[in-house]
């Protein structure tokens, strides 16, 4: 397997290895697979930001979740501070979820529409952290004022706040047990700018005040430049190019993150962008191409491609590709594919 | 500027709600120019869709128009009888929804509700308007059209559905195409080809396009000219160029930087605009935005009148020649 960290040696805070989650799906008569993740490695260090993007339906929702176990992974390993996630039984996972917290996508979605701000965010400093009376009181005075929110919030419901208020409610529930890592799967998305760049804000601060590594799944490029320290790009239930920000940016070398930067729209007066057009749709995961799976729609590919599934190799520095264009053709297929370009 | 497709002049809008009256237009002025794409930007409740919905009368039952009037080919819309504006809906002025799965009607193929838009609207042969809507997808660059035609919406993809939509719209060749957030929640790939798709398109044909989005990035893709939006009322209009390099409103170059966008340099801080959007129903005296800005004088307790700052460059702001200013600095010291 790749070495796909970027430590020099030190020991990550989560470890991915050929993480694998498949889906059944159709019926009795006709079962089919649905590879939603299909082999994945990386590394989280500590105090660092993860950005993983991509499009949806890529897997990286499924990726956030098999981490926090919040579904079962099919295959693969994740080690959090050398703990097997995936081995754990119920209670020691319940122990572990002290430490690794998720913040959701929909804000108000994922909070409970029945129960007031103040009920919700007891719930974990009750479970996790033993706490009750005049300690609990002093705690979730503390939690809302690091969130930004007023103590008069904790008597409301979420349906009274904003979108922007209930995902700060959503941090606080996440930080509230002191975690260490926290995964943050689309945190800003349905939010307006002016809010959005409000909560991004906020994640930084409770980052360098907290010591937390964030995993933070997006599909907003502009976002994760900001916010991360490394990006995993991921097509299909796979990663196919990770790197620290500075090299993605700099130099996207898979054909897809080429296609997908030059897609985001930017906000500068005349900084157009030649455009990378790749044909056609996302193929459906129950029906995944053969070998590399962009093929179909690449612009660089060759024979070979249909048939080899090119690894995840090293580039340059922390950077690393999963592209025989970027990382040099298969020897033995290099004279078939050459006879081609010339034909 | 030649006569404007659609003028609205002096719109204001409430809703009656048991909370109280809920102002959402606050005095619009937009006049929408021939065969040019007008951008429409704002936050959530500044306002942007419920103006569209109000050109197309497409209203709740709570709307109350307190004044104002909406002119299309020199009629008030605002007067026309519900039969009127059936036969204006689609045929003259067409709107495509943010979601455009559940805009389309489940529980019938794409090509008949294509079909049945033109046999509404025009008078075709069953023959005709199928080879219409057939040449329509092939326009809008769709894969294997005669099997699309076949198809229902749960079978298509978040991108596909929002192509037929397009056609749908453009099928009986509108004067004017109102566009509410027609990309947001697709992914930018999609996005894009959505983007240039429209722009293609509102080109050839030579229609109007009035997009609402609250993405800037949509802005300066494909727009000629932009409003943006606050709390019901225009803050600021001009040519998209103008907008951009040369902001007049504080809202505007808030929001502006706050855009992140990959040309940006990595760590560059991230600027949040402070505060939030005041409660339409308890608007301020003076200017809607005061309580946030950071230019703001005793002179803002008044409202502040929409100005022409450049010639076609209109703000609703008593210091917008200061926040040119600043701006200026800014620029000349590197810091944007």
């Amino acid at each position: 397997m790749s070495d796909v960290s970027a430590l020099n040696g030190a020991r990550p805070l989560v470890q991915v290895r050929g993480l694998v989650k498949h889906y059944r799906v159709g019926s009795i008569i006709l079962p089919r697979i649905l590879q939603a993740v299909d082999g994945v490695d990386f590394d989280i260090a500590r105090g660092e930001t993860l950005g993983l993007v991509g499009e949806s339906g890529c897997g990286k929702s499924t990726v956030a979740r098999c981490l926090v176990r919040l579904v079962d992974a099919t295959g693969g390993s994740v080690l959090f501070d050398d703990e097997p996630v995936l081995e754990l039984g119920r209670g020691a996972v319940q122990r572990l979820r002290r430490r690794m917290q998720i913040v959701f996508q929909d804000p108000r979605g994922s909070l409970n529409p029945r129960m007031l701000i103040r009920t919700t965010l007891s719930e974990p400093l009750r479970l996790h952290m033993h706490l009750g009376g005049a300690k609990l009181e002093e705690r979730l005075r503390e939690l809302m004022a690091q969130v930004g929110l007023e103590v008069t919030h904790l008597d409301r419901y979420p349906h009274q706040l904003s979108g922007g208020q209930c995902q700060r409610v959503g941090i606080a529930r996440a930080i509230s047990t002191n975690p260490d890592f926290v995964v943050l799967d689309e945190p800003t998305s349905s939010l307006d700018v002016s809010v959005q760049n409000q909560i991004l804000v906020l994640l930084r601060e409770l980052q360098t005040e907290l010591g937390l590594s964030y995993l933070f799944i997006s599909h907003n490029l502009s976002v994760v430049r900001q916010m991360c320290t490394r990006i995993a790009v991921m097509y299909l239930g796979r990663i196919v190019e990770v790197g620290s920000t500075e090299e993605i940016f700099a130099d996207p070398s898979h054909p897809y993150t080429r296609a997908l930067l030059s897609t985001v729209p930017s906000a500068v007066f005349g900084a157009k962008r030649e455009r990378v057009r790749l044909p056609g749709e996302v193929p459906s995961p129950i029906d995944i191409p053969t070998g590399c799976r962009l093929h179909p729609r690449c612009p660089l590919a060759r024979d070979v491609c249909a048939v080899q599934d090119p690894e995840l190799i090293p580039l340059r520095g922390t950077h690393h590709v999963a592209c025989f264009a970027a990382t040099g053709w298969p020897a033995e297929s290099t004279a078939m594919a050459e006879g081609k370009k010339e034909s | 500027m030649t006569e404007p497709v659609l003028e609205v002049r002096n719109l204001r809008l409430y809703f009656e709600t048991y909370w109280g009256r809920v102002r959402a237009l606050n005095g619009i002025d937009l006049a929408l120019a021939q065969g040019e794409i007008t951008g429409l930007v704002g936050e959530t409740g500044s306002g942007k869709s419920v103006l569209a919905r109000t050109i197309l009368r497409l209203l709740e039952h709570n709307a109350v128009i307190a004044e104002g009037e909406v002119l299309f080919g020199g009629q008030d819309l605002l007067k026309k009888s519900e039969r009127q504006m059936r036969d204006i809906r689609g045929k003259n002025i067409a709107m495509v929804f943010q979601d455009a799965r559940s805009a389309l009607n489940p529980v019938f193929t794409v090509g008949h509700q294509l079909e049945r838009t033109i046999l509404f609207h025009q008078d075709v042969t069953k023959r005709e308007a199928r080879e219409r809507a057939l040449g329509m997808l092939r326009a809008l660059d769709i894969s294997e059209p005669a099997r699309r035609m076949r198809q229902y919406p749960h079978e298509l993809s978040g991108g596909m559905c929002q192509r037929v939509m397009i056609a749908m719209a453009l099928i009986c060749s509108p004067k004017l195409i109102i566009l509410d957030e027609p990309t947001t929640g697709l992914d930018v790939t999609v996005q894009a080809e959505i983007l240039s798709l429209i722009e293609k398109l509102v080109r050839e044909t030579g229609t109007s396009a009035l997009l609402i989005t609250h993405d800037l990035g949509v802005v300066l893709e494909i727009c000629d000219r932009v409003g943006v939006m606050y709390a019901g009322q225009i803050v600021e209009g001009g040519t998209t160029e103008a907008l951009f390099t040369d902001p007049r409103h504080p809202y505007t170059a808030a929001l502006q930087d706050a855009s992140l966008n990959v040309d940006q340099e990595i760590g560059r801080g991230i600027a949040a605009i402070p505060g939030s959007v005041p409660d339409l129903r308890y608007l301020p005296g003076g200017c809607y935005f005061a309580s946030r800005c950071s230019f703001r004088t005793e002179v803002c307790d008044e409202p502040p009148p929409m100005h022409e700052t450049t010639p076609g460059h209109l703000a609703r702001c008593f210091h917008s020649d200061e926040v040119a200013r600043q701006r200026r600095g800014l620029a000349s010291s590197g810091q944007r």
